[in-house]
């Protein structure tokens, strides 16, 4: 794919509209930026397992209790509070435009 | 201890150290102390621009609350009465966290991040909050939402970044000390460019419930403070296991290195220098700093040696490929639908009032649907940095470029950690440079994405390998009539914060010599 197509192709999956201008401009510094992450091609790295946790950390386990004598338990939250934060809202309930026209 | 003997009557310039004995002798209360902050901030932070929130009504009812302790000799921790600054990506309850972006401008935080809760619980006071980049993304502070910081130091350069409002609110004795956040350099460089001791903890060890993640395999919070004392108490008081974020250790495994740490002397440490941080590219004015830093702990009895991380060519482009794609994960989450800035509320002025309880949204006549909510949202309030970084994650993560990007940046991760953990059988302490220059002006990076990135070249590994970095000011420069501060970087093995604690204190009486 051209650069320029690629650009086009992600800004699609990243969910942001963009103007002829700036797409121009943003395929020209991601072509740079490329460039620059594209020397890794340089590493060796045969037979180098991908890291998958830094300090080795293995799954962290707790016991399924969400009660205050429980291991996690989340700061308590107004759900009124969290209503008002979304941009529209009735009833308890979050409303969003209509999915499907 | 007082680190320093500090005579002057202005509260504002004493270590955490200093007031707290002041406190407990009675010749300073803490609302004294909150109030030569506000009085210091309503003066100078126009001017620096530091602070995104003050909270100075909450403020003083706290150090009221903390005279009482102080009187009634109830209080105990050496953060009691203390005022702290935080950054604007880290949750306070009920009061305003925007990341340095549009997209939270009016968002208001639920609850109380980890680390807020265990300063609360220590009687330290919330100031208020400090100026980032957008979401933490960036070596300057120009890429925040709300106008850049200015460096305390200088005021026609940049503070550093992405904690800039955090050092400059340090370095101006703004508050006490505060708190930033740090996923490439981003206490370190800040600390470093404005004069102050930052430090980023080993991966693990703070904490990151309620930071408003960036990339989560990298994000630490760390403390910026006038003194490595100062930045060791506050470290202490955020450090530890908690529930609520797995990757935080219930015990913290011991060192490799065979240095205890938290001793009066360093004699016996060995120190190496990687020669991979001194190449080409480095101001020969903050090498010679590093040089002069290297001497004096030698002439404290530690050893110096020569060292190598081999792969250290390659952490720069390894960091801007795992981090991008980290951030395009955590930040698919703005879609203006649940909450923060969204085309349905805040580009409307008179949203349609549906029946009953609550606010709605009048379907467009040009009947937009679903997908423009999120295509629109994003496109207006977020910036082009953040906007670069989510798609590049995106490119580096999509099908037919992951193992040739995301795949082998993270083989070369291992590499570069394998090249730390090697390094430390050898050697205790890494020194080395925070930043290859010295504070930048305004605007001469700001249009090259890649020079920005640079900025960034020596802190990036201790996140990619997870071990702590501790920076401290040693020494300063002349340029156009302006001393500007230098500061150089202590990496450690994993867990090791105490022995990079015992090295800077060593290297603060060495500078003060």
């Amino acid at each position: 794919m051209e650069n320029k197509d690629i650009v086009h192709h992600i800004a699609q999956l990243v969910r942001i509209s963009f103007t002829d201008a700036e797409m121009e401009k943003f395929s020209r510094e991601f072509r740079a930026i490329l460039d620059f992450v594209g020397k890794l091609k340089e590493a060796d790295v045969e037979g180098v397992e991908p890291i998958a946790h830094i300090t080795g950390r293995e799954n962290a386990r707790r016991e399924d209790d969400f009660t205050d004598d429980g291991g996690a338990v989340l700061p308590k939250i107004d759900p009124d509070f969290l209503e008002e934060q979304a941009p529209g809202h009735i009833e308890g309930e979050v409303r969003v435009p209509r999915v499907l026209q | 201890m007082a680190l320093r003997k500090n005579m002057t009557a202005d509260p504002t310039k004493l270590t955490i150290t200093e007031a707290a004995v002041r406190f407990r002798e009675g010749t300073l209360t803490p609302s004294a102390l909150t109030e030569a902050h506000l009085a210091a901030i309503a003066q100078r932070d126009g001017d620096i621009h530091a602070y995104l929130s003050v909270f100075a009504d909450e403020a003083r009812k706290d150090a009221a609350a903390a005279d009482r302790r102080f009187r009634e000799g109830a209080a105990g921790s050496a953060l009691d009465g203390m005022p702290i600054a935080v950054k604007d990506n880290i949750l306070v309850s009920g009061k305003p966290a925007t990341a340095g972006s549009r997209i939270l401008e009016s968002y208001v935080a639920s609850y109380d991040a980890t680390v807020i809760a265990k300063l609360k619980a220590e009687g330290a006071i919330i100031l208020g909050k400090t100026n980032l980049d957008e979401f933490a993304m960036g070596a300057s502070t120009e890429h925040s939402a709300f106008g850049p910081t200015r460096n305390p130091r200088d005021l026609t350069r940049v503070p550093g970044g992405s904690s800039g409002g955090s050092a400059a609110a340090v370095a101006a004795d703004l508050c006490a000390a505060a708190l930033g956040s740090d996923t490439g350099g981003s206490v370190r460089q800040p600390a470093a460019f404005c004069g102050v001791t930052g430090l980023k903890p080993t991966y693990g060890r703070v904490s990151r419930s309620g930071l408003i993640a960036m990339a989560s395999s990298l994000d630490q919070i760390g403390p910026l403070a006038k003194c490595t004392e100062d930045a060791e108490i506050v470290f202490n008081a955020i450090a530890g296991h908690d529930p609520l974020d797995a990757t935080t250790h219930e015990k913290p495994p011991i060192p490799n290195s065979p240095w205890p740490g938290r001793q009066s002397s360093i004699s016996g440490l060995r120190v190496g220098l990687p020669k991979e941080y001194f190449g080409e590219g480095l101001d020969p004015r903050i090498r010679e700093s590093a040089e002069r830093a290297s001497e004096a702990l030698r002439k404290e009895g530690a050893t110096i040696s020569e060292v190598s991380l081999p792969h250290t060519p390659h952490a720069l482009a390894v960091y801007y490929l795992l981090m991008p794609s980290e951030v395009s994960a955590n930040l698919a989450r703005f879609d203006g639908i649940r909450y923060g800035a969204s085309i349905l509320r805040d580009s409307r002025p008179t949203p349609y009032r549906a029946e009953g309880s609550g606010s709605g949204f009048q379907i467009p006549d040009s009947r937009k649907d679903f997908w423009d909510v999120y295509f629109e949202t994003r496109r207006q309030f977020f910036g082009d940095e953040v906007k670069r970084r989510i798609m590049l994650g995106t490119f580096a993560l999509s099908s037919g470029y992951y193992d040739a990007y995301y795949g082998r940046a993270q083989q070369v991760r291992a590499l570069i950690q394998r090249d730390f953990t090697r390094v430390f059988t050898d050697v205790d302490v890494l020194l080395t440079p925070t930043s290859p220059v010295l504070p930048f002006r305004f605007g001469e990076r700001l249009e090259d994405p890649l020079a920005m990135y640079l900025a960034d070249i020596y802190t990036v590994s201790a996140n990619l390998a997870g071990v702590p970095g501790l920076v401290l000011p040693f020494g300063a420069v002349e340029e156009d009539g302006r001393m500007l501060p230098v500061g150089l970087q202590l990496m450690g093995a994993p867990f090791a914060e105490n022995t990079l604690f015992s090295v800077g204190k060593a290297l603060e009486a060495a500078n003060r010599a």
